[in-house]
């Protein structure tokens, strides 16, 4: 493959995976937690600790959640030169967003989750009510819901990035045209 | 005209991304999750989590995702180069797919799971749960592979509409 075809691989990737990640972090703003806050304590705590086992696993940390931050800054790294610059800033700005989001999730999120998982199988929780009181759903929520936003602007620079990118392309030629021809044209007239 | 085909695509992606990472999270962690739990907290977790779904934020994506990509499409068969409109127009039969199955498959089975009631009740949670989860299950990763695959047509429609302008 050419270093265009590359380049357009890893956007489309990185484009993909965000918009995978922060329909994530949406599903869990406007169903996941609304729903289970109107459930009991013991429910709670259940679902929160299997939802949160079972999100660690190759598919969604490749597809989702690590996948668009490693193909994203690969993506970086492939346009900082030549062609490819027209596309860099929209990049940087999702690159940088995401690199929040990351933050976010390792300094509040996780720590969460890991207390909510040390109480251990609901089961055999004696205060049950004081467990989900410590674990802080509003906490939770509402920077999950920051998540959200950022991860949805890092969505639309890609998917802005993909048209630049688009641009850069040599357009293909016309049955009634030199290629060549119409490209030069095209880009002056640009 | 270009203006319009651009923002109706760049928003039909917005839309599909959303739908898609829907999708890929109920079949990649809602629904393994669950499948861990006992049959009356599986009833219990489905039953609150489909009643929360029917959020207008939920609703905007699943019927805007499909209005946008054929207006998107509708609007690209006026360019010249006809790539990004039969990329559109692909993301947009994929998702007639989603809608598809959802429609005879996933809703019958949430309404049937909400109609058993409250699972403290459920004489045989079980059997309510054997009738609903491996269908739902089977034809929730149908219809991911689907709006993942409409999601990736507008994503090449995005660079064929970028390079075509």
């Amino acid at each position: 493959m050419t270093s265009e075809r590359w380049r357009s691989a890893v956007l489309i990737l990185a484009t993909l995976t965000m918009g995978l990640v922060s329909g994530a972090f949406v599903l869990y703003s406007h169903t996941v937690m609304p729903g289970l806050h109107d459930t009991d304590d013991h429910t709670f705590v259940a679902a929160f600790q299997s939802m949160d086992k079972a999100i660690i696993n190759p598919v969604f940390m490749l597809g989702g959640f690590l996948g668009a931050l490693i193909f994203t800054a690969l993506a970086v790294a492939m346009h900082l030169r030549g062609d490819g610059r027209p596309v860099l800033p929209w990049l940087i700005a999702a690159l940088v967003l995401y690199v929040i989001v990351v933050g976010i999730t390792f300094g509040v999120n996780v720590p969460l989750n890991d207390d909510l998982k040390a109480a251990g199988d609901p089961d055999h929780i004696a205060d049950l009510a004081a467990v989900r009181d410590q674990f802080n759903e509003t906490k939770w929520t509402w920077w999950n819901d920051v998540r959200s936003v950022l991860s949805t602007a890092a969505f639309g620079c890609l998917i802005w990035a993909l048209i630049e990118h688009g641009r850069t392309l040599r357009p293909m030629p016309r049955a009634n045209e030199q290629g060549s021809a119409s490209w030069s044209s095209r880009k002056a007239s640009r | 005209m270009e203006f319009a085909q651009g923002l109706t695509l760049i928003l039909a992606a917005f839309a599909m991304g959303h739908m898609a990472g829907f999708f890929y999270t109920w079949s990649q962690n809602v629904m393994p999750a669950l499948r861990s739990s006992d049959d009356r907290m599986f009833i219990a977790g489905f039953q609150a989590l489909d009643r929360a779904v029917m959020n207008p934020w939920f609703m905007a994506g699943f019927v805007g995702a499909p209005l946008l990509t054929g207006v998107a499409a509708l609007l690209l068969l006026g360019q010249d180069d006809r790539s990004a409109f039969w990329w559109a127009a692909a993301a947009f039969v994929l998702y007639v797919v989603v809608v598809g199955i959802t429609r005879s498959v996933h809703l019958p089975l949430n309404a049937e799971l909400q109609a058993a009631g409250d699972p403290d009740r459920i004489a045989d949670p079980a059997a309510v749960r054997e009738r609903f989860e491996s269908r739902w299950v089977r034809w929730n990763m149908v219809r991911t592979v689907a709006v993942v695959g409409s999601f990736g047509c507008l994503l090449l429609a995005l660079v064929q509409f970028g390079r075509a302008t």
